[in-house]
């Protein structure tokens, strides 16, 4: 509640502080110069600055302090910059908080001709895409999958599951593997709930809001279909309402507790680091999410470079900008950190390309959704993640929650 | 008062030793946690004692790769300023505000208790730009400025200073002193309890502020160690929990050392104001 105070303080005083962003010239090939602040909120500032040493050498009169920030506290910390006009020069985005950031106008639009919007995945880039104008340039992407225990599979005669039918025929065959519940789904009752139901929503073909982002529709028959769905794989035995929690999803996973999820492309290397590589290679598949009514959906995620509109040295901070969004430059930096490339073209290196694993995610990337992108998502989001515990618990109708959820994102707005 | 049943007493200390051991069991998993791999800590099933008490690589990691030594200078520059100005600050007014006659004394008062009740989340964005226009941006003192003088270290002291006989300082004027020779050679002498109590509590206060310390600062050199903590334990794909679990080790240190040595002004202090 604090943090939502803040913010709403933040947003109320960067509206007076901001103007639009403006037009920038196109961007030239000659070496970047002068200094640039970048800050990141997440571990990669760790790895960034040595990363960089090759853009750094390309650009001598170039000096770049790259600036680690709690990614938690990113946003407080980026509005109130914005208010007080002590912005610095690029800055990390992520697709599940830019939209609140977004709604400063305190960014610069990317300029024509800057990069090629087809070269990234369709999805991935128009995230960063307000009323026809890109304020964003994707760095990294990833969609969930349907990741299972194929050797407990294979045991049953399986593969993996590709509908929502085959995904309770899936589940019942492993409870007869001995799994107690065979498939996890989120158990925090917060905004990851909502995140996941996403998911499932679209897969049936509907949305939280409509097509043109200017009303909430949350409790539409496709919605309240695609909760009762979920809600019937806690009812129907195949996923407890208790957990795995968070920290338990490699334990419980590890001992076949719990034999399927839909999680992302880290889900590998989260069970590589107890489990080793060997036992990787024999336990884990991965799939498309099983297909609802509208097809196999998954949750998209991805993380952009943007440009503020008030920087000392817009030219420079674009060729850092133009350079991180080159496929082999993306490329290097899954080799380095482990992001998935958001450029298609760095999905054909052997790299990513032999990795049977990421099959199923490069197919998940050209159909994955991301959440709504409104300022508001993050209050409506929680509130329904919380309400969804009431379905998970048999308390209250997938209808009921979804009418109070809709009228309680009524009164909170679009944020626009 | 009869002496309770020798039953009941025996009864007494058995839930009490359960609730202690309830308390602190999360303490001790940390302090378990602080010498396991990320490894250990994702295995299944979690084993509650590390593998090897000698491993010291998480400790090392935050130090020598994450700069908590330079977090650690921060922070107890910016703990150490920010006591002696409040003990000073607060000191002083408190005396003021108690035993001096001056025209306003119960508005300036008045203005203490106030400030005492603004959430700190409306003073954030002012407090920001002020400093912005200052140009003290990234500088310790700007994490300082705001929490030099906290009303809560006033009000204590003005309560304190209240309970101070008015004859002691009537004859020390009477002896010729001047208002500075009595606050510093009567007056002080006689408040020590108080002091330890604001203190302890601006001590803690600062130590642990996290959010202000992290707007202020605009690159890692000027980091606190909450901030420090936060960015530390970071990983490329989840928290490090290794590190997250030794840096909190690392910050707890200086507060429990405190707490050995002043336990008796802690609980004083606790118990004489009600603020933790």
């Amino acid at each position: 509640m604090k943090h939502l105070a803040i913010a709403a303080a933040l947003m109320a005083a960067t509206v007076f502080t901001t103007h639009a962003a403006t037009a920038q010239d196109a961007i030239d090939d000659a070496p970047a110069t002068g200094s640039l602040q970048v800050w990141i909120g997440g571990a990669e500032a760790e790895k960034l600055p040595d990363f960089l040493a090759t853009f750094e050498a390309a650009n001598p009169d170039l000096d770049i302090q790259v600036t680690q920030i709690p990614s938690d506290q990113f946003d407080t910390k980026l509005l109130t910059a914005i208010a007080a006009g002590t912005v610095p020069d690029v800055v990390r985005l992520y697709s599940q908080s830019q939209a609140s950031l977004m709604a400063t106008g305190a960014f610069a639009a990317v300029p024509e001709g800057l990069v090629d919007p087809d070269a990234f995945f369709a999805n991935v880039y128009n995230t960063n895409v307000k009323d026809g104008v890109a304020y964003g340039v994707p760095m990294d992407a990833y969609a969930t999958m349907f990741q299972y225990r194929k050797d407990l599979a294979e045991k049953a005669g399986l593969g993996a599951p590709k509908t929502w039918e085959e995904l309770k025929t899936f589940a019942a065959a492993m409870k007869e593997q001995g799994g107690a519940w065979p498939l996890s789904l989120d158990v925090g009752y917060d905004i990851y709930n909502a995140q996941g139901l996403n998911e499932y929503v679209h897969q049936n073909g509907g949305s939280f809001v409509n097509a043109d982002g200017t009303a909430w529709t949350i409790n539409s028959p496709e919605n309240v279909e695609a909760l009762e769905f979920w809600g019937s794989l806690i009812s129907e035995g195949y996923a407890s309402p208790d957990g795995p929690k968070f920290l338990h999803t490699v334990p419980w996973f590890t001992s076949g507790e719990i034999a399927g999820k839909d999680i992302g492309p880290w889900f590998e290397q989260f069970l590589k680091d107890p489990n080793g590589a060997d036992w990787v290679a024999q336990h884990l598949a991965t799939a498309e999410v099983p297909a609802g009514p509208a097809g196999s959906i998954s949750a998209l995620g991805s993380g952009s470079l943007a440009v503020l509109a008030d920087v000392r040295n817009p030219d420079a901070a674009w060729k850092l900008v133009r350079y991180m969004a080159q496929p082999e430059t993306q490329l290097a930096w899954y080799k380095v950190f482990g992001s998935l490339p958001a450029a298609k073209a760095a999905w054909d290196d052997p790299a990513i390309a032999a990795n049977p694993l990421l099959d199923a995610e490069r197919a998940a990337l050209q159909t994955a959704v991301d959440i709504p992108q409104v300022p508001t998502w993050n209050q409506v989001g929680t509130y329904m993640g919380q309400q969804m515990e009431l379905v998970a618990r048999g308390q209250a109708s997938a209808q009921d929650v979804l009418d109070d959820v809709q009228s309680f994102a009524e009164g909170v707005g679009l944020g626009s | 008062m009869s002496k309770p049943h020798p039953l009941v007493t025996a009864m007494l200390y058995g839930l009490l030793t359960i609730g202690a051991v309830i308390a602190l069991l999360p303490f001790v998993w940390v302090l378990l946690g602080a010498f396991k791999s990320q490894a250990e800590i994702m295995a299944a099933p979690g084993a509650w004692l590390p593998r090897n008490f000698t491993n010291l690589a998480n400790f090392l990691t935050l130090f020598t790769e994450r700069m908590f030594g330079r977090y650690m200078a921060n922070s107890l520059l910016v703990s150490a300023a920010t006591v002696i100005t409040n003990v000073l600050f607060a000191t002083m007014a408190g005396y003021a505000l108690a035993k001096l006659e001056f025209p306003g004394h119960k508005l300036v008062f008045g203005c203490v208790l106030a400030a005492m009740m603004v959430p700190y989340v409306a003073l954030f964005v002012p407090q920001f730009v002020i400093i912005v226009q200052m140009g003290l941006v990234n500088t310790l003192t700007a994490v300082v400025l705001p929490i030099a003088v906290m009303p809560i270290g006033v009000f204590i002291m003005r309560q304190f200073a209240d309970s101070v006989p008015d004859e002691l300082l009537e004859a020390a004027r009477l002896d010729g002193a001047g208002e500075f020779t009595i606050f510093f050679r009567i007056f002080l002498p006689l408040v020590g309890p108080a002091i330890a109590t604001v203190a302890i509590i601006t001590f803690l206060n600062s130590w642990n502020y996290f959010l202000w310390s992290l707007i202020v600062a605009q690159n890692q050199e000027t980091y606190t160690l909450p901030v420090g903590l936060a960015v530390a334990s970071q990983g490329a794909r989840s928290t490090e929990y290794g590190l997250l679990l030794a840096g909190a080790i690392v910050v707890l240190m200086p507060v429990l050392i405190l707490f050995l040595f002043l336990q008796k002004y802690f609980v004083q202090g606790i118990a004489g104001t009600g603020i933790k």
